[in-house]
């Protein structure tokens, strides 16, 4: 593993970014020789501001801390995957005591392994298909509490699959190797194994994009869900344009 | 619903803002460049004939010889034939001849044409024209064609006046000579107011028949008859003095000078712009005013189009909002990684090797 360099450092901690910046890992910048990207795994952590965003979320959602969660949003490119691994990362530091597991379940359009550098294989679908133990699929990260499963290699009719006993099989399993355990489904009005997949959790957080999802979407999905089920919405990538002086002026 | 309003406004300013700035800063110049006005003027001394003065009715009392004329001109630059004729003599006359082009010669002429009494008996024409040409042309045109229009009426009118005054004047004339006839018939009756075979006397005029006038003095016939003889002669008079200035008139009018309608002020070509300060104060102004308009209208359908949540008072009503999360932003070093750094900025990275790695060490998980 390659260090961070000290000149990367260096600009970060000079703060280039302005102070209402909620810098999320600072060796993110950390370029090996061979121009791999890497981290140095005791900084890579959210910081405590980030953090905070996402502590929020699993204190209000009155999540335990042995549970099946399901993040899920009406269309793709939300932030459902961004939130799902930020509250695992969040209650992972928390309670370094409790295992958590993030689950991608979106085989059509895996993103996880891509985003992270992740060899892809084998994933949740391999491990379906091929009838192996689910936790061969388990990646470990930076903190020791804390693992991933991607989706993985790319099948025809994955949703087959999602839908089978084996699928059920499967979180038994990761619910006893881990204690939260939180699925990163599809989006509900694009993938109807979404729905399904909500069956299996305690829980759902439905994730909406500020300024992006058309409000008709959001209460389409949410009616597909099972009543009982919705722990909360979290509003992602809300910004206000309205400056501060404005704000306090108009008590905004 | 303050708040979506401010948001839409801040998150879109310079476009809201951009017809604000734009309309006023492109189309004002414009506006005050198409403002730029050259103005003629002509005075025109107008008056009723005079052989028309003793039939002054009620209304012609009423309106002075320059609101008459101007009512005229007004009423002659509304019919389609003057009204080409006189762009027939200016820039114009390309236009004369297209529906499109006669209708933009009337909107020209009626946009700058003003008609106003000045006085009595001055009519004052002023046109306002985008060159000096037309605006010289135009009023030059117009006060020939009006010229002519009316010689043309005097003329006509003259023509039948002499007419009439000469019927007028054969009739008071025939009856003068009834009235002198009963005089010297009635005289001639009585002997005591014959005036005999004086020479002369069957020529002469009603005092002049009587012989005796002392006992013509006493007597109420021959007074009467006398009176009438008085008011048959001042008829006579009167008729021919009428006919004198209709001749006189129309004699005028052939000769080419109108006696009431003097050209005082004649059309001078225009050489310097006449700007309205009002305008060039307004026009910007207007302009920013339509600018903002649009630019509220911009902003109302920019909120109307946009059904998406932005904030938690979108969704709070019917759903429990737990985190508004902001965008998290990084560092500037990391604009150009966009979405992929924001999961990467979470810091789970497990490189294949590490994972190998972490796991030959034992801090693998726990399965």
């Amino acid at each position: 593993m390659v260090l961070e360099s000290e000149a990367t450092r260096s600009s970060v901690s000079d703060g280039d970014a302005p102070e209402s910046v909620a810098s999320l890992g600072t060796a993110l910048r950390v370029r090996s020789p061979a121009g791999e990207l890497t981290l140095r795994a005791p900084e890579a952590r959210l910081s405590a501001e980030a953090s905070e965003y996402f502590r929020g979320i699993y204190t209000r959602a009155r999540l335990r801390t042995s549970a099946v969660l399901a993040v899920c949003s009406a269309l793709a490119g939300e932030g459902k995957t961004t939130v799902s691994l930020g509250l695992a990362q969040t209650f992972a530091q928390d309670f370094p005591d409790r295992r958590v597991l993030v689950v991608e379940t979106d085989v059509e359009n895996p993103t996880l392994a891509g985003n992270l550098d992740l060899d892809p294989d084998p994933g949740l679908i391999d491990c379906l298909l091929d009838d192996r133990p689910i936790q061969t699929g388990y990646r470990a990260t930076c903190l020791e509490n804390l693992h991933l499963l991607p989706a993985g290699g790319s099948i025809d009719l994955p949703g087959r699959l999602l839908r089978s006993s084996r699928m059920v099989a499967a979180v038994d399993t990761m619910c006893q190797t881990h204690d939260l355990l939180i699925l990163d489904v599809p989006a509900i009005l694009a993938n109807s194994d979404a729905v399904l997949l909500t069956e299996l959790v305690d829980g759902v957080i439905f994730v909406v994009r500020a300024g992006v999802t058309p409000m008709p979407s959001v209460t389409r999905a949410i009616a597909e869900l099972e009543p009982g089920k919705l722990r909360g919405v979290v509003l992602n990538g809300a910004t206000s344009a309205i400056p501060n002086w404005l704000r306090r002026l108009c008590g905004l | 619903m303050v708040a979506r309003v401010l948001d839409t406004f801040f998150r879109h300013k310079w476009l809201i803002l951009l017809p604000s700035i734009l309309i006023p800063v492109i189309a004002t110049p414009i506006l005050v460049h198409l403002s730029v006005r050259y103005e003629t003027r002509a005075a025109i001394w107008v008056d009723r004939p005079a052989y028309l003065r003793q039939a002054d009715d009620d209304y012609g009392r009423l309106i002075t010889p320059a609101q008459s004329q101007g009512a005229r001109l007004n009423e002659l630059l509304r019919s389609r034939t003057f009204l080409m004729d006189v762009a027939a003599q200016t820039p114009l006359s390309s236009e004369v001849g297209t529906p499109k082009g006669e209708a933009k010669i009337q909107a020209t002429l009626e946009k700058g044409l003003l008609i106003a009494p000045g006085g009595t008996n001055l009519l004052v024409i002023t046109f306002e024209a985008g060159t000096p040409e037309i605006s010289f042309d135009v009023v030059t045109a117009l006060v020939e064609k009006f010229q002519e229009n009316v010689t043309t009426a005097r003329r006509d009118q003259g023509e039948q006046a002499i007419t009439f005054y000469q019927e007028r004047l054969q009739a008071a004339e025939d009856q003068l000579t009834k009235s002198h006839e009963a005089v010297r018939r009635y005289v001639g009756s009585n002997p005591r107011l014959s005036a005999g075979d004086r020479p002369g006397a069957a020529a002469a005029s009603f005092p002049n028949r009587v012989a005796d006038p002392a006992a013509a003095a006493t007597d109420p016939r021959l007074a009467e008859l006398g009176a009438r003889v008085e008011l048959d002669e001042r008829d006579v008079e009167r008729a021919r003095a009428s006919l004198d200035e209709a001749r006189l008139h129309v004699s005028a009018s052939l000769q080419g000078q109108e006696l009431g309608f003097q050209l005082i002020d004649p059309p001078t070509m225009p050489t310097e712009p006449k700007r309205s300060m009002r305008k060039v104060l307004v026009l910007p102004i207007a302009a920013f005013v339509a600018g903002l308009g649009l630019s509220v209208a911009l902003l109302l359908l920019l909120i109307l189009s946009d059904r998406s949540a932005r904030s938690e008072t979108d969704l709070a009503p019917r759903y429990p909002v737990i985190a508004v999360v902001p965008k998290l932003h990084f560092d500037r070093l990391l604009a150009s990684a966009e979405s992929d750094a924001a999961r990467r900025g979470i810091g789970l990275v497990a490189l294949r090797a590490e994972t190998a790695s972490l796991r030959s060490e034992g801090h693998g998980p726990r399965v």
